[in-house]
């Protein structure tokens, strides 16, 4: 029987995508689930065969809304890669900063939708307010909250002058603050460990046979970072160490854990990248028009990879001289962490599908309908029956204890 | 043992609201009267880099076409203007104000303006359109 | 334990290690191979080419330096053919330690079945059933045969097919 959920259209940010499962159940135990995805597909690589390479740019900076700046970030990797073209040391600081400010924004992001899951709504709001400061700063530097449009096939469209630098630095030192607030509520409060610890465990094994990427895999003692493994722009010249909790569960509090640290690292990266700055130019070639020209006239193929929010995030593109790229592939971070789901629900009650599927960050997104098969009787239930559910077992839980 | 959450709940009894709110629910039908009332909030100003509406100028523009090979969204169409010289068009509903067509202009005759209020009912309204 | 393997003398994996175990196993059925260097830290990246028969025993040689990671399967649509290039990296958890290793094989158009890689590599299933709707390849022996981005009762393939390029520039 195949069911069908009309695509509600592209991807925002915190919105989500319909995935469709369907879970075998035993009273409340789930026993195995299947997986159904494809109602987003908009045939992205399709609208880029028909367009050159900087308009490719703009066109993968809308695959996604909150991991926007990975997109570009890969693509130009694997351009530049491909055809040889070296990129000025400035260029490389400030592609840094801005990769790091959106890891702080994407994972306030994601600890505030964790908390809404369980139905903790009052850290919701605590943790987006202290997100403003993140996104005010983007507007100001690159003129837009999300989407930010400043990178190029060679370098980065805008430059950092002392105001921006200044204003990072103090916005820095906020964040040094409030830090200490969201991670005293996330790591010390009882409800939010009664509803992580020892739920949805990915075990060292399965991660590593099912290739997972990102903070996901980091939390089962995987240490795969591609900032580590293959250093690139300012990375190379820092020393930054995966975040891997010393004794790794692979459950979803495990996840918590890693991506507030990782947030206190951006911090750090930042800073050092706000020091060591030097001057110096931040496009390779300042004309486009010869740009252009120059790509297409140019053969090779090249491999770009940028460590996301997320995970690991590869595009793949083959020049043969024509003004338009032969193949593009691109590869988001989810997309190798869609089979994880499978052992993760394994002996995990109905009222703990929101939070589950919401602790891989993904970024096609959580489920919009779930059926459930019982007995042969189909039941449907939807993303607001799903959210009563879990907000009940957390009153249950307090209750009993 | 107190919750952590507690501290923060009482601290923030105390603070000011983070939302910068609307002057009205709905739009006042006699809206001189409305201002003079009282005062209003001030809106949150636009940020100076902001990426809003673009300009163009019509006369300084050369007509190289070098906007329409970069722009990704098919936005710019090369027209002939009535004295025959080479000139484009815009279609405003459909950009996404990227930029990238002021970056490449080597006479420099496009430009972003802070303005960011565009709903219209028609898509091929005055407004909408640039020449 | 899943580390990478290091060579005799406790150096680092090079590209060339690889290749060279490659050539040692398969002989004259390497058909190509290609080492660059990317990157401000230079890191090797190993392209080679087989023929399609061969692609299990080339992952499963690739496992004696450590478990891969997998990364996707592309694929280039040519005119009489299609190239799948499986890309795996080797030698991840060390810093500056990892090496890419691409993979290709050619499929003749008139041909298109490819043994599956799925009992060494689980995580590559959803690789595989994109390729299986969107291009025909058949993948012989996969776990799952379902679709999983089109509906399971959607006909023929829409893939990427090469249209004539549309010129942007139509002057009134």
């Amino acid at each position: 029987m195949s069911e069908f959920t009309l695509p509600v259209g592209p991807v925002h940010p915190a919105f989500k995508e319909p995935i469709q499962f369907k879970f075998k159940i035993e009273g409340e135990k789930i026993k195995s689930v299947d997986i159904d995805m494809g109602y987003n597909h908009r045939g992205i690589e399709r609208a880029g065969m028909k367009r050159n390479p900087v308009q490719i740019i703009y066109l993968s900076e809308r695959i996604c809304g909150i991991c926007s700046f990975s997109h570009p970030f890969s693509f130009s990797r694997a351009v530049e890669n491909a055809v040889g073209i070296e990129v000025p040391e400035r260029a490389h600081y400030i592609r840094t900063i801005i990769a790091e400010l959106e890891r702080l924004h994407s994972h306030l992001l994601w600890a505030g939708v964790a908390a809404h899951e369980i139905g903790f709504d009052t850290v919701l709001y605590l943790v987006w307010k202290n997100r403003e400061k993140v996104m005010d700063i983007c507007e100001s530097i690159t003129g837009n909250r999300v989407h930010y449009g400043v990178m190029m096939i060679g370098g980065v469209r805008r430059d950092l002058t002392e105001e921006h630098c200044q204003k990072l630095s103090k916005a820095m030192e906020y964040y040094n603050e409030t830090l200490t607030a969201i991670e005293d509520v996330f790591l010390n409060e009882k409800t939010i460990k009664m509803r992580t610890q020892g739920i949805g465990i990915l075990s060292k094994k399965d991660a590593l046979a099912l290739s997972a990427v990102g903070p996901t895999v980091r939390a089962s003692g995987v240490p795969k970072d591609v900032r580590v493994d293959q250093p690139y722009a300012a990375y190379a010249d820092m020393d930054v160490k995966p975040i891997v909790p010393e004794k790794a569960n692979g459950d979803i509090f495990d996840r918590v854990w890693c991506r507030l640290v990782e947030v206190r690292q951006s911090i750090q990266i930042i800073d050092f990248c706000l020091q060591n700055i030097p001057k110096g130019d931040t496009l390779a070639e300042k004309n486009i028009v010869k740009l252009l020209a120059d790509l297409s006239q140019a053969e090779g193929e090249g491999i770009g990879r940028h460590e996301a929010p997320r995970g690991e995030c590869t595009h793949y593109v083959v020049l043969n001289k024509q003004p338009n790229p032969f193949t593009w592939k691109a590869r988001a971070p989810t997309y190798n962490n869609v089979l994880p789901w499978v052992p993760m629900f394994k002996d995990a009650e109905i009222a703990d599908i929101p939070i589950i599927s919401a602790s891989i960050d993904p970024c096609i997104a959580c489920a919009d309908r779930v059926t459930i098969v019982e007995n042969n009787k189909t039941k449907t239930l939807n993303k607001i029956d799903l959210h009563k559910k879990s907000i009940e077992k957390s009153k249950r839980l307090k209750k009993c204890q | 043992m107190i919750p952590p959450m507690l501290k923060y709940l009482i601290k923030q009894l105390f603070t000011k609201p983070f939302t910068n709110l609307f002057p009205a629910n709905r739009v006042p039908n006699d809206t001189s009267a409305f201002l003079a009332k009282g005062k209003i909030t001030p809106p949150i100003p636009v940020a100076e880099n902001y990426r809003g509406k673009l300009s163009y100028e019509h006369d300084k523009c050369i007509g190289c076409y070098s906007c329409i090979r970069v722009c990704p969204a098919n936005v710019i169409k090369a027209v002939t203007d009535k004295d025959g010289k080479r000139k484009i068009k815009m279609d405003v509903s459909k950009c996404t104000f990227c930029g990238q067509c002021i970056d490449v202009c080597p006479v420099k005759c496009l430009h972003s303006t802070p303005e960011f209020l565009l709903a219209d009912y028609d898509k091929k309204s005055k407004n909408l359109t640039l020449e | 334990m899943d580390k990478i393997r290091k060579t005799q003398g406790g150096e680092k994996m090079k590209g060339t290690d690889i290749v060279s175990s490659f050539k040692k196993k398969f002989g004259k059925k390497l058909l190509e191979s290609k080492i660059e260097q990317n990157g401000k830290i230079k890191y090797d990246v190993v392209w080679m080419k087989i023929p399609k028969k061969e692609i299990v025993p080339a992952i499963q040689q690739l496992f004696t330096f450590g478990t891969p990671h997998f990364a996707v399967i592309s694929a280039n649509d040519y005119p009489d053919k299609i190239e799948l290039v499986y890309e795996l990296s080797v030698g991840w958890g060390e810093k500056a330690g990892e090496i890419l290793v691409n993979i290709k094989t050619d499929l003749a158009k008139k041909d298109l079945k490819i043994h599956s890689i799925c009992e060494l590599i689980p995580g590559a299933l959803i690789s595989e059933k994109e390729k299986q709707e969107l291009f025909g390849v058949k993948i012989v022996n996969i776990p799952d045969n379902r679709n999983f981005f089109l509906p399971q009762d959607f006909k023929g393939h829409p893939g990427i097919k090469k249209d004539k390029r549309v010129d942007m520039l139509e002057v009134e």
